[in-house]
Parts: C-alpha cells; sequence; structure tokens
C-alpha cells in the first residue's frame, strides 16, 4: 500500500512524459487523475490507521543494498503517529495543487506537470521512509523539482530566489549527510544498519556529549528547512517568486519536512540533547512568532506577507516542539497540518486574485468585496483560520502549543501569545486593505468572481479547515500514542540528567541547582 | 434538547447564509434585486424566538427545582481537545447565572432582530446581516452556557468576531471596517491574557471546568503557596474582561465600534457582548474571591472607566458617541459591584442595563432611521413631535439610565452605591466616584434628551422630513420601555423595604461561594435610606440641570467651549487617550516593523546569508587563479603542503 502510494506519482510522471506536449488537457487530466488516486488511497490509509499505538502501520520491508563496511540499506517504508498527518496532508492537497495550475501554469504544461508528480514521491517517499539512507535520498529528491518549478515559471527575479533555496538548503543537508554517516559508522556493529527504529533506540541511549553534535548536525539542516530564525531569509525570496501551486507545495508540505525532521530525528531520536537545546529552540520559536508577525506587518506584497506569516506561524510550530511536553508536541503535529492547509488557502487566494489583477501589491487593491463577494467570503475565511479562530482548525494548534510550552517555560509561552495579537493586526489588516473600502482603482471594477473551479478547489480544503476546529480527535487521537512516546523519551533523559551520578558526585547537581 | 438554545441560531445564521448567496447570484442578472434576502428577517427572528422559548421552558424547569440549592440542567458533551491527561469538553450548564443571561440575550436578541427588520430593510447586505446577527446570538449563548472556560472562550472570539464583521457590515466606506478591525485587536490583547490565565488554571487544578475551578478555589484559597498562582490567573482573566468589556486601559475600541449599524450597538456594543466581562468574574467568583486584592483592583478600574466615560459623554455631538462613552460608565458600575464583592448587584445592573441601554440604542437608531441617517445632535432639535413613540420610550429610558427614582437604574445603581459605601476604606473613594458618575451621568443623559427632541428645529424641513418609524420597530421599543420601568421593582427592591430580592435569592447559589469567601458588609437602614435619598436627589437634580440648560439648544456647549476650549477638546477626545495610543504604540510599533524587515532581515541577516555565498564564489575565483597552470607554483604548493603535514606529523 505505501509503496503504491509513495510510487504511483512517479509512474503518472512516466506517464506523462510518454504523452504528447501539446494536449494540455489530457496532460492536466492524467496529472489529476493519478494525484486524485493517491489522495484516495491517502485517506484510506488515514481512516484504517490504528489508534492507541505508537507502533509503525502498513510497514514495508525488502532488501536493497549493502554500504561499504557491512552497513545493510534496505527498502523499509511505514507510518506511525509522527508521520499518519503528513501523508494525509501531502496526499489531500496534490489534487488541489494541479487544479490550481489550470489557471497560472499555460506553458511548458507538460515540463510541470512532470516535476509536481515527482515532487509528490519526493515529499510522500521523505514521511515513509523508514531507513535512514532511503530518507536522505528522498530529502535530496524532493528539493530538485522545486528548483525547476520556481526557476522555470517564477516570477522577474526567479533564478536568484531559487538558487537561494537550493544552496541554502543544499548547505543543510550536505551537514546533516556528514550526521547520517556518522550515525551509520557510529553503529556499524549493532545489526541496525540503516534502520530508523532501530538507530533511534540506539542512538537515544547515548550520552548528551556525544548525541549533541549529531543532533546539531540533523537539527541544523532541519531548521534550515522549516525555516527556523534566523535561516529563514530564502522562504520569502523563494515564495515571492514561485507561481502559485510552487508556494502551496512549498508551505503546504515542504516546509513540513523541516518540522517532522525535528520531531523523528530530532526529538525523538536525540532526547537528551533536544533537552538541552530545547531553550534555545523554544527561544527561536518564540522570538520567530513575533518577528515573522513584524516582517508581515512591513510588506506591500501580498504574497511576501503570506510568506512572512509562515515563518511565524511555524514559529508556532518549532515552540510547541521544544516545549517537550504532550500537549506542546501533539499542538505541533497538529498545527503543521493546520499552516498546510491555511497557508496553502492563503496562497491559492492570493494566486487567484493576481491571474486577474497581475499585481499583488497590497495598495492596488481595496474594496474587492464589492466586486468579488465570493472571493471575500473565503479570504476571510481562510484568515480567520489562520488567526486561530476557535471553532476553526488553527485554534486547537495554537491552543495546545501554548499551554505545552507555558508548561515547559511560562515565559516564552508569553512571549510567543503576543502572537494572537500580532497576526490579528497583519492579516485583518491585509485583509482590509485588499477587501474593505471603497474601489478606488477602476482596473479593480470589473474583476470576475471566481469560477466553478475555484470554488470546487478551495470548498474542500475549507471543510477541513472547520473539521479540525470542531472534531479534531479523529487527527489528534492518531498522533497521541507516538507522541506519548517521544515525549517519554525525553522524560527518561531528564531523569537521567537529573539523577546523581553512580560514583557519588551530587556536588555536580547541586551547583546546577543553584545556578 | 439544551443544544437548541446556540444551536438554532447557528442553523439560522447558515441558512442567511444561504440565502445571500441565492441573493448574490439573482443581482447577477438583475443588480438590484432583493431576491430571497427577504426571507432572512423571517429565519433569523424564529431561530432566536425559538433559542429564547428553550430557554424559557429551561428556566420553569429549573425554577421547579429550586428547591435544591445546587440544581442545575446539563447537556451532553461535545468532546473537543483531548490531550494526554488533559481533556477539554463542553457541555452546556443552565444554572441560574447563565439561564439569565440567556434570558437576556436571547429576549432582548429577539426585540432587537425584530426592530432590525425594519431598520436595515432595502440595505444590499439585508440577508448577510441577519446571518451575522444570529452567529453572534449563537456565539454569545456558547459563551454563557459553556460549563468550561474553552468553551466559553469559543464564544468569546465568537462575539468578537461577529462585532468586527458587523462593525464593519458597510465596508465599502473604509473607517468602518477600520473600526472592526481595532475592535478585534484590541480585544485580541485581552485574549492573550485570557488565554495566559487559562494556562495557570490548568496548571493549578488540572481543568478548566467552570464548576471545579469556582469549587476549588473556594478549597485552594487557603493554601499560601498557590495565592500567588491564582492571584495571577484572576489578574490574567480580568485582562480578558478589560479588553471585552471595555475598560480602562482597553475601553478605544467601542466609541469607534459605533460605525456599525445601530442595532448592532443595542445588541453587542451595548447589551450583551459588552457584559461578557462581568459574566465571566460572577461565573469564577471564588477564584476572585481568593485574591482580594485583585478584586479591588477590579473594583478601582471600574470606578476609573465609570468617570472617564461620563466625563467623555458630556460634550459629544454624536448620539451614538454620547451612549457610547456612556456604556463604557456604565460597565465601570457593574465592575464597581465586583470590586466590592457584590457579584449579584452587578448582574442586577447587567440585566436593567440591557433594557435601558438597548432601548436608547434603538430609540436613537428610530432618530437617525427618522433623519436619514443624521447622527448629530446639533442637526437635530424639536424631534418630540415629529416621532412621538420614539420620544416616549427614550425619556423612558433616560430616566432609568440616569437613576430617576423607582426607574430600573435607580434601583440597581444604587444598590452598587450602597455596597461601595458600605465596603469602605479606601473604597470610600469609589463611592464618591460613583456618586459623581451618576451626577454626570444623569446631565448629559437629560441634554440629549433636550438637544435631539426639544427646542427648535435644527435641520433644514426642505431636505430633511422626519418621520415616526414603522410599528416593526417601535413595538420593540414598546417592550424595552416598559421593562427599563419596571425592571428594577420587579427584580429587586432595596432591603429596606422589606420584601425579598427578586434576583438575589434567585442567584444565590451562585455567588454565594464568592460572598461568604468575602464577608458580608452591613448597612443600617437608616444609612440605606439616606444614600436612596442622595442617589435620588442627585439623580433629579442634575437631570433637571442637563435637561433645562440644553432645551433651548446647544448654547451652553459653546459657552463651557469658550471658557475652557482645552477642557472640552480633552473630555471630547476621551481623555486623549486613543490619539496617545495612536502616536505612543501603534506608530511606534510600525516603525518597528519596518525596521524589522528592512534593517534587520534585509542588511544583517540576508546580507549575511548572501555574503556567505559570495564569499564562497569569491573563494572558488581565487583558487581557479591559483591553478592557473604555472607548474612552479604548484611545485610550491606541493612543498608547502608537504612540510605543513610533517609539521602536523611530528607534533601529534
Amino acid at each position: 500500500m505505501l509503496t503504491w502510494i509513495t510510487f504511483l506519482p512517479l509512474i503518472g510522471a512516466l506517464l506523462v512524459v510518454l504523452m504528447p506536449a501539446s494536449s494540455t488537457r489530457l496532460l492536466r487530466l492524467v496529472t489529476l487523475a493519478t494525484t486524485s488516486v493517491v489522495a484516495v488511497l491517502g485517506a484510506v490509509l488515514f481512516v484504517g490507521f490504528e489508534t492507541g499505538t505508537a507502533a509503525v502501520q502498513y510497514a514495508v520491508d525488502r532488501p536493497w543494498f549493502d554500504l561499504p563496511g557491512d552497513v545493510p540499506v534496505r527498502f523499509r517504508l511505514g507510518v506511525d503517529g509522527l508521520s499518519i498527518l503528513m501523508v494525509a496532508l501531502t496526499t489531500t492537497l496534490m489534487p488541489f495543487v494541479v487544479l490550481s495550475t489550470w489557471g497560472h501554469i499555460t506553458e511548458r504544461v507538460k515540463e510541470f506537470m512532470v516535476w509536481l508528480l515527482v515532487m509528490q514521491t519526493g515529499m510522500l517517499g521523505v514521511f515513509v521512509a523508514l531507513d535512514l539512507v532511503l530518507f536522505y535520498f528522498f530529502w535530496e529528491v524532493s528539493l530538485v523539482p522545486l528548483y525547476f518549478m520556481v526557476g522555470i515559471w517564477g516570477g522577474e527575479r526567479r533564478l536568484y530566489a531559487t538558487l537561494k533555496f537550493f544552496l541554502y538548503t543544499l548547505a543543510g543537508s550536505l551537514v546533516m549527510l556528514v550526521g547520517v554517516i556518522a550515525l551509520l559508522y557510529r553503529f556499524r556493529g549493532a545489526g541496525a544498519g540503516a534502520d530508523v527504529l532501530a538507530l533511534t533506540d540506539l542512538a537515544a541511549a547515548l550520552p548528551l556529549a556525544d548525541q549533541l553534535p549529531l543532533f546539531a548536525a540533523f537539527a541544523l539542516a532541519f531548521a534550515i528547512k522549516v525555516p527556523v530564525l534566523p535561516f529563514h531569509t530564502w522562504l520569502a525570496d523563494a515564495h515571492t517568486e514561485a507561481p502559485t501551486s510552487g508556494s502551496v507545495i512549498l508551505a503546504g508540505v515542504l516546509l513540513k519536512m523541516g518540522t517532522y525532521g525535528l520531531l523523528r530525528f530530532g526529538v525523538a531520536m536525540f532526547p537528551a540533547a533536544s533537552l538541552e537545546a530545547a531553550p534555545l529552540l523554544m527561544g527561536l520559536g518564540a522570538v520567530g512568532i513575533v518577528y515573522g508577525a513584524f516582517l508581515a506587518m512591513a510588506q506591500n506584497d501580498l504574497k511576501r506577507l503570506v510568506a512572512c506569516s509562515s515563518v511565524s506561524h511555524l514559529g508556532f510550530v518549532v515552540l510547541g516542539l521544544f516545549a517537550l511536553t504532550e500537549a506542546g508536541v501533539a499542538g505541533s503535529v497538529l498545527q503543521m497540518v493546520n499552516h498546510g492547509l491555511s497557508t496553502g488557502l492563503l496562497f491559492l487566494l492570493v494566486g487567484m486574485v493576481y491571474e486577474r489583477r497581475h499585481t499583488r501589491a497590497l495598495d492596488q487593491f481595496g474594496g474587492l468585496a464589492a466586486v468579488m463577494p465570493v472571493f471575500a467570503i473565503f479570504l476571510v475565511v481562510t484568515v480567520l483560520s489562520s488567526v486561530g479562530l476557535p471553532g476553526l482548525n488553527g485554534f486547537v494548534g495554537e491552543y495546545l502549543i501554548l499551554l505545552g510550552s507555558f508548561q515547559a517555560a511560562p515565559l516564552w509561552a508569553a512571549v510567543g501569545v503576543t502572537g494572537v495579537v500580532f497576526g490579528a493586526v497583519y492579516l485583518l489588516s491585509a485583509t482590509r486593505r485588499v477587501l474593505f473600502g471603497a474601489v478606488t482603482r477602476d482596473e479593480n471594477r470589473s474583476l470576475t468572481d471566481l469560477d466553478l473551479r475555484e470554488v470546487g478547489l478551495m470548498v474542500p480544503l475549507v471543510v477541513l479547515v472547520v473539521w479540525i476546529g470542531v472534531r479534531p480527535a479523529a487527527f489528534l487521537d492518531r498522533t497521541a500514542a507516538s507522541v506519548e512516546q517521544v515525549v517519554q523519551r525525553v522524560e527518561a533523559a531528564r531523569a537521567v540528567a537529573r539523577a546523581p551520578d553512580p560514583d557519588g558526585e551530587p556536588l555536580r547537581v547541586a551547583q546546577r541547582g543553584e545556578r | 434538547m439544551l443544544w437548541l438554545v446556540p444551536l438554532l441560531p447557528l442553523l439560522g445564521a447558515a441558512l442567511c447564509g444561504v440565502l445571500h448567496l441565492a441573493t448574490l447570484r439573482a443581482r447577477r442578472a438583475a443588480p438590484d434585486a432583493i431576491g430571497p434576502s427577504a426571507l432572512a428577517p423571517v429565519v433569523a427572528c424564529t431561530a432566536v424566538a425559538g433559542a429564547f422559548v428553550v430557554s424559557v421552558v429551561a428556566f420553569f424547569r429549573l425554577a421547579a427545582a429550586d428547591g435544591a440549592d445546587h440544581a442545575w440542567l446539563e447537556s451532553s458533551t461535545w468532546t473537543w481537545i483531548h490531550v494526554g491527561d488533559l481533556a477539554f469538553d463542553v457541555s452546556l450548564v443552565f444554572d441560574q447565572l447563565s439561564i439569565t443571561m440567556a434570558l437576556v440575550v436571547s429576549g432582548v436578541g429577539l426585540l432587537i432582530h425584530v426592530y432590525s427588520a425594519g431598520y436595515m430593510r432595502g440595505d444590499p447586505g439585508f440577508a448577510k446581516y441577519f446571518g451575522y446577527l444570529n452567529l453572534f446570538v449563537f456565539a454569545m449563548l456558547m459563551l454563557v452556557l459553556s460549563s468550561s472556560l474553552v468553551g466559553l472562550f469559543v464564544g468569546w472570539e465568537g462575539v468578537g468576531l461577529c462585532s468586527y464583521l458587523l462593525i464593519g457590515f458597510w465596508y465599502d466606506k473604509g473607517w468602518p471596517a477600520e473600526a472592526g478591525q481595532k475592535a478585534f485587536v484590541v480585544n485580541r490583547i485581552g485574549d492573550a491574557c485570557f488565554l495566559v490565565g487559562s494556562f495557570l488554571l490548568v496548571d493549578v487544578f488540572g481543568t478548566l471546568d467552570l464548576a471545579t475551578v469556582a469549587h476549588d478555589s473556594v478549597v485552594l484559597a487557603s493554601d499560601p503557596e498557590l495565592s500567588t498562582r491564582l492571584g495571577l490567573a484572576a489578574l490574567l482573566l480580568f485582562g480578558g474582561a478589560v479588553g471585552k468589556s471595555a475598560q480602562i486601559p482597553l475601553f478605544v475600541w467601542l466609541p469607534d465600534a459605533m460605525a456599525g449599524p445601530t442595532p448592532v450597538s443595542a445588541l453587542i456594543h451595548a447589551a450583551t457582548m459588552v457584559t461578557a466581562g462581568v459574566y465571566l468574574v460572577v461565573r469564577l467568583n471564588p477564584l476572585f474571591a481568593a485574591s482580594p486584592a485583585v478584586l479591588s483592583l477590579v473594583g478601582f478600574v471600574g470606578a476609573a472607566t465609570a468617570l472617564v466615560g461620563a466625563t467623555s459623554a458630556l460634550f459629544q455631538r454624536d448620539i451614538k458617541k454620547v451612549l457610547a462613552y456612556s456604556t463604557v460608565s456604565q460597565l465601570g458600575y457593574m465592575f464597581v459591584a465586583l470590586g466590592a464583592g457584590a457579584f449579584a448587584s452587578a448582574i442586577f445592573h447587567l440585566v436593567t442595563h440591557a433594557f435601558f441601554k438597548g432601548l436608547l440604542f434603538l430609540a436613537a437608531g428610530s432618530v437617525i432611521h427618522g433623519m436619514h441617517h443624521e447622527q448629530d445632535m446639533l442637526r437635530m432639535g424639536g424631534l418630540r413631535k415629529h416621532m412621538p413613540a420614539t420620544y416616549r420610550t427614550f425619556l423612558a429610558g433616560a430616566a432609568a439610565l440616569s437613576g430617576l427614582p423607582l426607574m430600573s437604574g435607580y434601583f440597581s445603581k444604587d444598590e452598587i452605591l450602597a455596597h461601595a459605601f458600605a465596603t469602605g476604606g479606601a473604597y470610600s473613594l469609589v463611592w464618591l466616584v460613583g456618586l459623581v458618575t451618576a451626577a454626570l451621568t444623569a446631565f448629559y443623559t437629560w441634554r440629549m434628551v433636550a438637544l435631539t427632541f426639544h427646542g427648535e428645529e435644527r435641520f433644514d424641513p426642505a431636505e430633511v422630513h422626519p418621520h415616526e418609524s414603522p410599528p416593526v420597530m417601535t413595538l420593540p421599543l414598546w417592550i424595552l420601555a416598559a421593562l427599563s420601568v419596571v425592571g428594577g421593582v420587579a427584580l429587586g427592591l432595596p432591603p429596606v423595604f422589606h420584601v425579598p430580592h427578586v434576583l438575589h435569592a434567585w442567584l444565590h447559589p451562585v455567588v454565594a461561594p464568592g460572598e461568604e469567601m468575602l464577608g458580608a458588609h452591613h448597612l443600617s437602614h437608616a444609612v440605606e435610606w439616606v444614600l436612596l435619598a442622595l442617589g435620588a436627589g442627585v439623580a433629579l437634580f442634575f437631570a433637571h440641570k442637563g435637561f433645562h440648560a440644553y432645551r433651548a439648544g446647544p448654547a451652553p456647549d459653546e459657552r463651557f467651549e469658550r471658557a475652557r476650549p482645552g477642557l472640552v477638546a480633552f473630555l471630547r477626545d476621551a481623555w486623549r487617550v486613543d490619539t496617545s495610543y495612536t502616536e505612543r504604540i501603534v506608530l511606534p510599533v510600525k516603525l518597528l516593523a519596518f525596521g524589522i524587515a528592512v534593517l534587520i532581515d534585509q542588511l544583517v541577516i540576508d546580507g549575511l546569508v548572501n555574503g556567505a555565498g559570495r564569499a564562497a564564489s569569491a573563494l572558488g575565483q581565487r583558487m581557479r587563479a591559483a591553478s592557473d597552470g604555472d607548474i612552479k607554483s604548484y611545485a610550491v604548493w606541493i612543498g608547502a603542503g608537504t612540510a605543513a603535514l610533517a609539521l602536523v606529523w611530528m607534533w601529534v
């Protein structure tokens, strides 16, 4: 099942490659059909996913090849509570991404569809791979399509943006590669091979001093991908230049690879190091919330504003992850989905208005609510989801994150809470400047409202936004057991760190307590 | 069945939304089509009437069970957020307090819905308006009925959302949209405090179930280790109340909120939503009683707000602005009551205020409607001839607001002042401020009556033809007028009359824990009589002054302005609070945002990133220059490298 879900898009890509480039309509339909089938399979996977256990489900395990030095690499796939929501998010979003390309990808359609499908295999692979080498392989694979999507179909400064994005994340990936190799060879004889779960158990038992460098190597790559402050500057450029569909994928799924990585290959694998790094990362998360919000306040380009809002919202995710409490981590996992939906919707909406008006400058708009009432409804609902209105998805995640981080570090939670205010400031200001007031520009008077395709591609996402807001249990329950397991690992590491040395050095502990 | 109370209005909101979309569709063919939106008031009124009827049924069931002291009705549970050991579930609880609120919300709400059918007729967003209004009633009912603080917060933010949408209802004008945004953001400042307060409660009590928190507060109040955290939690929740109930320092959004349609001001910004903060404190009265310092702060903030609001109302020209500042001021009274530990008295004033202020706003709306959207009292005058029903009902509301003897506001306000007086100590100052505010209230209220309805007509009769509003609007006015007049006598007479105080007896099970923790203050009957007489005297004297000074027109304002131009401007600008926020907070934050975006983000952080990129490529250029094919230089490098390696080897 997982193999099919992961590689079906690749098969679709091959199909598209073999088709004539001129039959645009057919190319789109084949891509849409492929992603839709994957989405259905993803839904089946999600529904069939057993709650109450942290065990890996839908596991696939086949021999693959051996690395020199007798490290067997196997083709291992599986989902657990940490990845199930990410897989479901990816499979769900993709058909809507494909549908959204109708409006803005009119040149070199065939290539774009190929890249979209390759991208999906790469992203799904990242989330389902349970072999470290396989994971790294997918991680790098998923980097390439976006490079071309931005570089070919992007805006004016697309080459600058795409090169920056590519080199920046690649630099992080290379550091992670060093970490991967170090980890594999450290446990060469232990029989774990490249099995992520076995390596997790082994690595988690390492003493703090040994965990720290490995954690740092992984965490840096993920922090760039998320992006965590101060590694965020590639994001706004990439988003600003990317085509709408690229932005939706980037915000919706690609950034989640970073936060997912931080959880599986950071917190779960190196709990002692995570505990040590938690104050720093919570701080970066909390400051990132406020910092991103201030960045967003200063933007005039609507798309850049949404990109900056991502920095702020992902700050919440990082804050919650490194709160290392159940509420915080569970909230973060849910918030990854929420951000994918809300920000995905925001980028779709920005794209729709851009396709009509060919500008995204806020001062070019005003009064669109009168001209495009249906667009206005969708924008307002999405913005409300994004500012965390109770009853919609964002609130559940944010509340749990802030509660969880309050339990761990009340001051950082208090800093994060201000994001609730600043988020309302920039999102409502932008909404007002686009939708409200009198229509002052003649170009805006003749804009057409959303058509059926555009409404149709957003309605299911809005339904999800409401569903998660009212009944988050279906999502929280699926992650609960795995989250609990991770938090227990951290608690075990905390107990080790606190316990007096067996050799009788209580003095050291006392000193630490005094400080 | 109990879920019907909030869910019927929610269903109504959804139906109105469908009607709105259908109307938009119809308008594509004919731009001025009314389409199916004409059905919206029927749907919306039916939904709220349904909620009211179910509330009444629940009330009688509860009243029948009142023999048992802690009787309540509870609905099935909405299983919401579960993580680890924490469960945030929401059910609806109908106890004496929440049902009182539910009756006010759905009852007054129904009257305002009916009134709106006349007031908003012909508006292009007719169906949308009723959808928002129904959504508001849903959220407000969730707020008052939820068993849990998170459920309360759903309503809390929900009413904030509806307030935002309805203030900015006429969004094409621009400034209403800005006012709506301001209301939302300022409320969010309070909400941020509220959230942190809720985290503290989870920390201390392990739950956000309101009954548990209230009950355990009584037990834990004696634990000295917890007192700081309990106090902090109470303080933070009060921060939320300050935002929602427009108290100092967050009251600045309420006057601007008058940009919305007038029935909205009546429902949301006078009768119901803005009293949510009062409800919150009463609901958690043991938590606040456990922290007397915080409770006194509540009272002092209330007193200061009452005074600032009343003085700001003195010289307003816009009739809705007078009522807005008056609302700020009256909400201050309710907080004064809370500060004195008179929780039931706060609810008493909340209820009577819902009657008379809702009435005054609706009557003012009737005036505005009849004057073709004129709100400036200086361009009114003499309207009593043109709108007799509006005039008479407005008089009833004015009498109640100014606390003329035997009116509803007279009893509820004097009860608060009596409690403030009885508390004594530093609270005597609060009492004095309350008394001064009462005098100011009587003055500005009757100034408003005189300027609007008496004197000569200061509008151009060729252009404006004032007319009485249709019965669909005046009927709600008459009902509210009746309630404003008899509401006090019916609900609660002072102890000196030796009859049971109906509302106090009813609310006793809810407020008793907090009141017992604080201990009661008693006044002798003689002192009470004196206070009652004093209240009546002050109200009558200043009402008379205000009415007669302005009966001939706005000349006294001009005299004041000539005599003390600075003071009048200061008061008209509400003590310049809003202006100074704009200068000292809003603008610096904007500057800071641009500073961060340009200086820190683009120059420093992105500069470093791009610098690193450039350095790498520059290094590459150097390396290329080094590999220039010159064998001799290669030999030198090889030699140097070997030597360096050798050195390292020797050392290590």
